[in-house]
């Protein structure tokens, strides 16, 4: 665990720096496209990678060699104001970047309401690799969510309550967490629609 | 006084890996038909090559020059973390066998097509602490004469299934990193039976190695942009230099939407 501490600590500088390559290079990338809340990049915390290294599955760990495995140790993230945009902010970013992983998270039933959004795992350009670092300290990919600001908030506000809880959550408050959920998806669909109503330009008829 | 084209290169293209120097483990070797469209594929055969000898030395030439000579930078194809030939590749790195190897040798005999006919597949493995690296070098077969001198008289006889590396048809790839999780997602690789620099094989790079370029095309063009605005802009540069680069721009709307490298850049445009 130390030992783990000490490795991650070594790179959390370059990861820093590579996060700040990414953020400039994400800015550059998607200029002039409508609808971009925000983007944000950040190298994961020490706490936070060394929460996730030693997890466990059943028993066993579930990462034999984090400082390689755990791909999001830069993580990215696009806010965009309506779903439609997610799609456009995808093939811009997709002209810039190769993915190795496009995921498209949502819940696993039609009946429930949940988290929503688009991640990628994408591979660290090598113009965005920091001159002199030595390949061993810089990660090879880097883990980017484009949301919108519905999705965003959802995951926000319930992260802590419905992944981390103190005790188990009640029934009562697993349907509150769906409520907020079924509230975000559909305010997500209701922005859309007015803004399809409202901006689209109407066709024009033969 | 530096020429355009070594300027161009030395801002566009990033620092060099050093790579340390490499021992050889294993090298095996399979000979691959033309099976694209077959229903039934030939069986392929494969063989442990000696590492001495003089057919060593030349694929350890191979090896050793591998990442210079392989410079476009590939990336395995996939939006799920997995690719059929990076699999192959990593269970070949992990235990480079015979049999391990084979399954790349057909997947390659499978997309390989009339035009491309036989060739001789090798696999080569090596490693430094725990670096390790895979060659994956293609010769093609051809036709020769082979001439043998004797006191009196000179025997002429003519020979199938020759397999050349400076014919313009070799191709090759390499794929070097520490850490299975972490590493072989990419690889460099060269294709020397297309003139143009950059217009990769299909067959090579899309189909038998399921890859793609690292750099897309519009990145590409933005580094390069970026490079020549700032070399107009360095007084440090001759004026004619300058000139010469301001008018390159100028001609390069004519190349729009057309994938090209720096060298073919420079070499199209008739930079200095």
């Amino acid at each position: 665990m130390t030992d783990l501490r000490e490795a991650y600590t070594a790179r959390f500088d370059i990861l820093k720096a590579v996060a700040a390559k990414i953020g400039a290079d994400l800015e550059i990338s998607l200029a002039g496209l409508d609808h971009i809340d925000r983007i944000s990049v950040r190298p994961k915390s020490i706490d936070s990678f060394l929460t996730k290294a030693t997890k466990a599955e059943n028993g066993i760990p579930k990462y034999q060699d984090p400082i390689n495995e755990i791909q999001d140790q830069v993580g990215a993230r696009i806010i965009a104001f309506y779903l439609d945009d997610v799609e456009k902010i995808t093939n811009r970013l997709l002209a810039y970047y190769k993915r190795i992983e496009e995921k498209h998270i949502v819940p696993e039933s039609e009946k429930e309401f949940g988290y929503f959004g688009k991640h990628f795992i994408l591979l660290l350009p090598k113009d965005l690799k920091p001159e002199g670092t030595a390949e061993e300290l810089l990660p090879s990919v880097f883990e980017l969510q484009i949301k919108t600001l519905f999705q965003h908030a959802f995951s926000e506000g319930s992260h802590d309550l419905a992944y981390k809880p103190v005790s188990p959550l009640s029934k009562d408050q697993q349907r509150k967490v769906a409520f907020i959920a079924a509230q975000a998806w559909g305010g997500d669909t209701i922005f859309q629609d007015l803004h399809n109503e409202l901006f689209k330009t109407p066709q024009t008829q033969p | 006084m530096p020429t355009l084209i070594g300027y161009l290169l030395f801002l566009t293209l990033f620092p060099l890996n050093l790579t340390l120097a490499m021992k050889i483990e294993k090298i095996h070797s399979y000979l691959v038909h033309a099976g694209k469209g077959s229903d039934e594929q030939q069986p392929v055969k494969g063989a442990d090559i000696p590492l001495n000898g003089t057919m060593y030395n030349m694929l350890r030439d191979v090896f050793d020059d591998a990442p210079n000579e392989c410079k476009h930078d590939i990336v395995f194809d996939t939006g799920t973390q997995q690719n059929d030939c990076r699999d192959l590749i990593l269970k070949y790195i992990d235990k480079p066998t015979v049999a391990n190897g084979r399954r790349l040798a057909e997947m390659l005999q499978e997309v390989t097509t009339n035009r491309s006919g036989l060739g001789l597949l090798f696999l080569i493995t090596g490693s430094s602490g725990a670096r390790k690296r895979l060659v994956i070098s293609r010769f093609p077969a051809d036709n020769g004469f082979l001439a043998t001198e004797g006191t009196a008289s000179l025997d002429v006889e003519f020979v199938e299934q020759i397999f050349l590396k400076s014919s313009r048809a070799y191709k090759s790839a390499m794929y070097e990193g520490a850490s299975e999780a972490k590493d072989f997602w990419e690889g460099k690789a060269i294709d020397r039976q297309i003139n143009n620099d950059v217009i990769i094989s299909e067959y090579w790079i899309k189909d038998f190695l399921r890859s793609d370029f690292s750099t897309t095309g519009e990145r590409g063009t933005r580094t390069l942009a970026a490079a020549l605005r700032d070399a107009v802009n360095d007084k440090a540069l001759p004026l004619e230099v300058r000139e010469e680069i301001s008018s390159a721009v100028r001609l390069s709307r004519n190349l729009d939407k057309k994938l090209i490298s720096p060298t073919d850049y420079g070499k199209k445009l008739n930079l200095s």
